[in-house]
């Protein structure tokens, strides 16, 4: 049993972040917010990197930096479509959509070629996109799209492509974590350090179990996807992992908030732009609530294997 | 080197033999030991004996003290079947996973040979001689003073919530032997007769089973020098080994997990297909939560191999598996119905276990430090603090 990463993907994984941080971190989102038309620098900023020369179809190296590399994006909500395009199946980048109709993609206004899949891996071409020209705080880069069905099925790119959009969403929320704990230490009120009040104590212990055990099921489900023969199996791996890091963001990103009292409302901080730019993330292709409908359907479908119990044979 | 998750082969036939002897010794609709049913103590009694005569018992003790040195992962097999068949080895898993090898580890060669082999074949039955009245969360607050006398100690004061006290033969017993002030320091680890005048089992009635919860009066009770584990007045580092010991201890998550994943069969498919959605995607979203809880006990596990793992660390995974263990209990409350409260169907074994399931979930945010403290710890760590 082997439970890290493999040194490949930790150090693309750091290169990432470092170059990020390089940029200002979070700042890079500001930026884009505030002006949409500079996302496609920080497409050929990776692209400096070799990012978009990752292939996760050549085996568990190339997954697990892949996964490394959505999750340092996620950390500082990159404003750009890296799970779309690392995941995606022929296409420069793919989608997920709601199989309702669903009329929001993320940054499919950006000129590249892309197609979408849904939850339950049926695929789509999504000819076009434009920006929402009522676009809320919460969904700064969300397009309009109208998905065409094309009658086939690519289930183990869903799988990946939902997998890796949970590992773009554990960073974030890692990230959420250390700040808020950071702020519950540093700050003082009737003369102890926040972290002092049980009430807040509490809380962060709670956000910290969230992200935690969201993080070793993340490790757990790519390898699983990355082993697993039947695709049914990899499929419902993937929706259990999005089931887990919805509740997770649900109770890590509230207590951000909360704990970091009004300063987490404001511009200045970033977990309030985490928060933000987690929503479309949360809410795209389906919510917590439907996602927990479609996990359900693939486990009374497929079940949902035993841990270390995969259906054989290595892909 | 990538991740790797598969279960080792000699691991899955481990647990097949397990799940065999399950079935040959242990009587469909076992709870456990501590029911009314006297029967039950005798199943635990005999199944313990077919273990020790496999080795199973020790698995995870080292060779030269009759184990079988077998690999933490073997070990965390043996603890997750045992767990999900509702123990039955009964009370012999505190021996087992913490007494034995505290004893290993800090005990003097007599005390290695009186009391390592009983323990190793099931004989003997210990408890805990921890919690006091004034003492709860607050361990270092203990006050049971031992008073040293020619040739040994008497013991005066009083234990509380002491599990099996009532069947053990053996107490591993904290006192007070220095300064009543001096808090951590002046505490020594007594390894008590059981069987003697000078101590008094009361068993306390509780919603979690007859003989479960004692209370132990200690009226100079006797315990030779050669009782003395570790130190005079240097315990507490004994009883920092113990809790990380029992924190990993039992594998909750895995009774969680066999009921959730008996749940559609036992009701049946009609009656399942029936549930309102809701619910079956609580259910759902409760496997997710009992492989989450899961995988963060092989991790703990993981960094146990190489050390002891910080004590924020198996805090974590308490409130986890804890937390756990209460949530599926109401999800499995749920999916059973009005069941739960009492049925005319004297073979309704599914629902009798989700109801024994819910009452011994209630104590497990209770039990081996409690929710609260295990929160502080985890958020300390958390914020560097």
């Amino acid at each position: 049993m082997r439970l890290d990463l493999c040194p490949e993907a930790v150090e693309v994984g750091a290169m990432v972040r470092e170059r990020i941080e390089g940029e200002g971190g979070v700042d890079v989102l500001r930026r884009c917010v505030a002006d949409p038309d500079v996302r496609g620098a920080v497409g050929d900023m990776l692209g400096e990197l070799g990012i978009w020369e990752i292939d996760i179809s050549e085996g568990p190296i190339e997954l697990e930096v892949a996964a490394e590399v959505c999750r340092a994006a996620g950390r500082y909500a990159l404003p750009y479509p890296v799970v779309e395009r690392l995941g995606a199946t022929g296409a420069d980048a793919t989608a997920l959509v709601s199989a309702r109709g669903q009329a929001i993609a993320n940054h499919r206004d950006l000129d590249l070629t892309w197609n979408a899949l849904d939850l339950e891996g049926s695929r789509y071409d999504l000819p076009s996109g434009r920006r929402l020209p009522s676009a809320t705080k919460l969904a700064p880069f969300g397009s309009e799209v109208d998905p065409v069905p094309r009658g086939d099925k690519a289930v183990r790119g869903a799988a990946r492509l939902v997998l890796l959009q949970g590992w773009w969403l554990l960073g974030l929320l890692e990230n959420a974590i250390e700040d808020t704990a950071r702020y519950t230490e540093e700050r003082e009120q009737f003369g102890r350090k926040l972290v002092r009040f049980q009430s807040v104590a509490f809380q962060l212990a709670d956000m910290v179990l969230e992200s935690e055990g969201s993080s070793e099921l993340a490790k757990y489900a790519l390898w699983s996807i990355t082993n697993s023969a039947d695709d049914d199996d990899a499929l419902a791996e993937a929706l259990g992992l999005r089931v887990a890091l919805q509740r997770a963001a649900g109770v890590v990103l509230r207590g951000a908030h909360q704990l970091h009292g009004a300063m987490g409302f404001t511009d200045e901080v970033d977990v309030s732009w985490l928060s933000r730019a987690s929503q479309a993330v949360r809410r795209l292709p389906e919510d917590s609530q439907r996602t927990t409908g479609a996990f359900l359907s693939a486990v009374e479908r497929a079940g949902y294997s035993e841990l270390g119990h995969i259906a054989t044979a290595s892909r | 080197m990538t991740l790797d998750y598969s279960e080792p082969a000699k691991v899955t036939s481990l647990r097949a033999e397990l799940r065999m002897l399950v079935d040959e010794h242990v009587p469909r609709g076992f709870l456990g030991a501590f029911t009314d049913d006297p029967a039950d103590l005798a199943v635990t009694e005999r199944f313990s004996r077919e273990l020790g005569s496999r080795r199973l018992l020790t698995m995870a003790w080292p060779e030269e003290f009759g184990g079988l040195g077998a690999g933490v992962l073997e070990q965390t097999a043996l603890r997750e079947e045992m767990w999900a068949a509702h123990e039955p080895r009964g009370a012999q898993y505190m021996g087992l996973n913490w007494v034995g090898p505290v004893i290993m580890r800090h005990g003097t060669e007599e005390q290695r040979s009186l009391h390592l082999p009983p323990i190793a074949s099931g004989e003997v039955i210990w408890c805990q001689g921890f919690s006091e009245p004034e003492a709860g969360s607050d361990l270092p607050a203990l006050r049971t003073r031992a008073t040293r006398v020619e040739g040994g100690w008497r013991i005066t004061g009083q234990k509380v919530w002491t599990s099996y006290a009532s069947m053990a033969q053996w107490c591993f017993l904290l006192a007070r032997t220095g300064d009543p002030r001096g808090r951590k320091d002046g505490i020594t680890v007594f390894l008590l007769d059981m069987n003697q005048p000078g101590v008094e089992v009361r068993p306390i009635p509780t919603m979690l089973g007859p003989h479960h919860l004692n209370e132990v009066y200690f009226d100079d009770a006797w315990v030779p020098d050669s009782g003395v584990l570790g130190e005079v007045d240097r315990g507490w580092r004994i009883v920092m080994d113990v809790l990380s010991f029992e924190r990993i201890g039992i594998a909750r998550y895995a009774r969680c997990e066999s009921l959730l994943r008996a749940a559609p069969e036992a009701l049946g498919a009609d009656a399942w297909a029936e549930l309102p959605s809701g619910l079956r995607e609580r259910w759902a979203a409760a496997m997710v939560r009992t492989r989450q809880t899961r995988l963060l006990a092989y991790r703990l596990l993981e960094r146990a191999k190489s050390g002891t793992p910080p004590i924020s660390e198996a805090a974590l995974y308490r409130v986890a598996v804890t937390t756990l263990d209460q949530e599926v209990a109401e999800v499995l409350m749920e999916i059973v119905g009005n069941a739960a409260l009492g049925t005319s169907d004297g073979h309704a074994v599914f629902v009798r276990e989700v109801e024994d399931h819910w009452r011994y979930a209630q104590a497990s945010t209770v039990a081996s430090g409690t929710l609260e403290i295990n929160k502080n710890t985890v958020a300390r760590a958390a914020a560097g603090s």
